[in-house]
């Protein structure tokens, strides 16, 4: 592995493959530079910047074992998680994606035909593959444009009518385009602008050109937009121009708008009923999941900790299957089990006692699917960990307890329960936190319906990371990336608090510190 | 003796309830019917046209492949990663190792897909300048993957390093290694079961992966995992192809079923001794 060099062997090898790798930087930097892309290029150049100190620098060391991991680290958690909370502050969505240079660009090229419109007639003149002009035929009479947009008196150049039907045949010698030959350079006529007495002609239709007019025009100086034909005014606001009514001219910019995404969470009736509606469901759902699961696998762990009992690791090995599948695929699975028409368990009921259930179709029974799909997830989990915990449980105690004369009941709530939760409720909070967030299970078992609230995104299930997917990805009103930010920054406030405070309950820290 | 009868007969009530959606589905994957769903499990006469279908008229063959090589890149280079920096933090001493560890512990709570809003707009971006590497591409999928899988590894793997003991590698620094070379040839062989560990569960979790996977894999189905293949096959089509992705599901869940039980012992301490186990 040692390479056969000397120190200036060495330092001879870094320098040589530096070399090429910067020059390659610099090149990039200057196109980056001059394609305006300032946030690629302060990432390339802190890159390559890093990768000269982490080689040649000796104090850098330990960095080189760690640059790689964090460098990917940075890319894909620190800087989305810094970019997310700059998001939550804008109006960043359908709407508002465009920067205000771009919307006033986009606004001031909009047009309008002048009533009664204005239609000039044209003829093409040049081959399939050439074009060589084209005359266009006003009322004052015939100018010749070009195919690059330049208009020119038609003097000096022959256009000739040989059979005299008053459509010429010719202009300098190119024949007239008609038919297919004419569509041949559609892309061309199309994108031709030509100015024109304060506006611009442009092909209307495959045989003339028409006159328009720019509909607004922009005045830096007051920054209002001026509708040509009604006179009205748009005043920039937060966000757009709007009209004296106060309404929006789409699109907007996106801009920065403090903490009112925030707010509308709580204030805003669009939001702030579904919102409570989502987080009381959210942290019923994460509670309940995860004390259910507790129970059972607890349960289970203790029946197979009985060393008496034969076949118990046989046992233990089928029951945890759960845990060994994907979930994605179960969980699939069990919303076939769960449909309501072909489903396993309709069919079951029906053949038995004649009734249907609506599983997943009415509020409670989709809440209690999902809690009987998840219970099936993750019981084989905290068996494992029941298990390890209970081994760990010096079997002394139990002779003095039982010595002491306390029965089975009495050892498991004053020796069992209280020795277990010492190692096991950090993993609690853990599965809490992850169940309080288990996208998947919630999105592929019921998409976070059923509809609750006609006109409103969250479903009866929806929990929080689900209804802020939808508010990003699924929108009715298109994408509300801003509010999804702020919801995400709102979630991670929740979760933070909740394990927060119970990890401070528990020793976790001390060990965590401990370990460092 | 009714105890005992007692303890077994609970055991195998949570078995059947454990297996009877593995084997049901199963039964269907070998039963010849598609439209209705039977009660039986096992089927009257089993063929295989399901997989054949599957293999034929779906594009299972790639999500599969797919997500094998998204979860197998991803979990290499998280692995290799992680390696280096555990190393790093074990066995060097140097200014702000503490405070990286802790802030290392800390991103880690902040999981990734809450700032998938963010993640969605920089592959966006990436897309533009690079667009084999951004929105819609495996790499891209990949590069978001590994940002996620750093902590928590390495602070796992942290933990384990610090208990080889240095004497190994100090003598062959006394010999003249370097520092890396110790970490190649003495610390990464000794460390195998931590990593292969680290790797399955890795793998694991890459190949269930379903969020992030559904909106940076947007565009053709070829290119979809085996979660966003297969959702997108079933949703709304429970009726008409049950008996097809029952194939699909058994397939899908074999690999990593296998896998489980090869490495049991290892997965589950791994698993089930978390973050403060050190």
């Amino acid at each position: 592995m040692r390479l056969p060099l000397g120190a200036t062997g060495r330092t001879l090898l870094k320098v040589l493959l530096l070399g090429p790798l910067d020059a390659g930087a610099v090149y990039f930097a200057v196109l980056l530079s001059w394609q305006g892309s300032w946030g690629f290029l302060a990432f390339l150049l802190l890159g390559v910047g890093g990768i000269n100190f982490l080689t040649l620098s000796r104090r850098s060391y330990p960095l080189r074992y760690l640059a790689p991991g964090l460098f990917f680290l940075l890319l894909m958690v620190v800087v989305p998680v810094g970019y997310n909370i700059y998001l939550s502050f804008t109006n960043y969505s359908t709407g508002h994606i465009l920067t205000k240079q771009e919307v006033i660009r986009l606004l001031t090229s909009r047009e309008y035909a002048p009533t009664p419109p204005m239609r000039f007639p044209f003829h093409a003149f040049g081959t399939p593959d050439e074009l060589y002009g084209l005359v266009l035929l006003p009322e004052e009479g015939p100018r010749l444009l070009w195919p690059d947009g330049r208009l020119a008196p038609l003097e000096g150049h022959r256009l000739e009518d040989e059979d005299g039907d008053g459509v010429p045949e010719t202009l300098d010698g190119h024949p007239r385009l008609v038919g297919r030959q004419l569509l041949a350079h559609y892309s061309t006529l199309q994108a031709l602008r030509v100015p024109w007495e304060g506006g611009w002609l442009r092909l209307a239709t495959l045989r003339e050109f028409g006159y328009f007019l720019p509909q607004f025009r922009y005045d830096p100086a007051r920054d209002v937009l001026v509708d040509q034909r009604t006179g009205v005014e748009y005043r920039a606001g937060t966000g757009g121009f709007y009209s004296p009514e106060g309404e929006l001219l789409e699109p907007g910019w996106y801009t920065w708008v403090g903490v009112k995404n925030y707010l509308r969470f709580f204030f805003d009736p669009a939001y702030h009923r579904a919102f409570g509606r989502v987080f009381l469901w959210n942290v019923e759902w994460a509670v309940l999941t995860v004390v259910l699961s507790f129970a059972l696998g607890l349960a289970l762990a203790i029946l197979l900790n009985d060393r008496g009992l034969k076949l118990r690791k046989f046992y233990r090995s089928l029951l945890i299957v759960p845990y060994a599948l994907p979930a994605f695929i179960s969980v699939l699975v069990w919303r076939g089990f769960f449909n309501t028409h072909v489903g396993l368990f309709n069919q079951l009921l029906r053949n038995w006692v004649g009734i249907e259930v609506p599983w997943l179709s009415e509020v409670f029974w989709a809440r209690f699917s999902l809690i009987v799909t998840n219970l099936w997830l993750t019981y084989p989990y905290m068996m494992l960990v029941s298990l390890g915990a209970l081994q760990s449980i010096p079997g002394e105690l139990y002779e003095a307890a039982k010595i002491d004369g306390a029965g089975p009941w009495k050892r498991f709530t004053r020796i069992t329960f209280p020795l277990l939760m010492i190692s096991i409720a950090p993993l609690l909070i853990g599965s809490f936190a992850f169940t309080f967030n288990n996208f998947t299970l919630i999105w592929l078992l019921t998409e976070g319906g059923p509809v609750v609230e006609i006109g409103s995104r969250a479903g009866g299930t929806d929990i929080l990371l689900s209804y802020a997917y939808k508010l990003a990805f699924q929108g009715a009103r298109g994408n509300e990336y801003a509010m999804a930010a702020a919801l995400g920054v709102i979630i991670f406030l929740i979760v933070t608090l909740i394990s927060g405070l119970s990890f401070l309950r528990t020793k976790a820290l001390e060990e965590i510190s401990r370990g460092m | 003796m009714w105890k005992r009868l007692l303890r077994h007969g609970l055991a195998w009530l949570a078995i059947a309830f454990a297996l009877f959606p593995v084997l049901f589905v199963l039964g269907t994957s070998f039963n010849p019917a598609n439209s209705v769903s039977t009660t039986r499990i096992v089927p009257a006469r089993p063929t295989l046209g399901q997989y054949r279908t599957l293999f034929s008229e779906y594009e299972f063959p790639s999500w599969l492949w797919n997500s094998v090589k998204v979860a197998g890149v991803s979990a290499t280079l998280s692995v290799s990663l992680c390696a280096l920096g555990a190393y790093a933090f074990s066995r060097f001493r140097f200014r702000g190792r503490r405070a990286g560890l802790l802030t290392l512990l800390l991103v880690q709570m902040f999981p990734q897909t809450l700032a998938m809003v963010a993640i969605y707009m920089i592959l966006l971006a990436i897309k533009e300048h690079l667009p084999w590497l951004g929105l819609g591409t495996h790499p891209g999928l990949i590069l978001v993957y590994l940002g996620g899988a750093i902590g928590f590894n390495t602070w796992f793997m942290k933990g384990y390093f610090d208990t080889i003991p240095r004497s190994l590698e100090e003598s062959a620094l006394v010999d003249g290694a370097t520092p890396f070379q110790a970490f190649l040839r003495i610390i990464l062989p000794l460390a195998r079961p931590i990593l292969a560990v680290v790797f399955v569960i890795q793998f694991v979790a890459f190949y269930s992966e379903y969020l992030i996977a559904s909106f940076v894999l947007k565009g053709e189905s070829k290119i979809y995992t085996l979660a966003v293949g297969l959702y997108y096959m079933i949703d709304e089509h429970y009726t008409d192809r049950w008996g097809v992705f029952a194939a699909g599901a058994v397939l899908g869940a074999l690999l990593i079923l296998v896998v489980f039980y090869a490495l049991q012992s290892q997965i589950i301490s791994g698993l089930t001794g978390g973050a403060v186990k050190e």
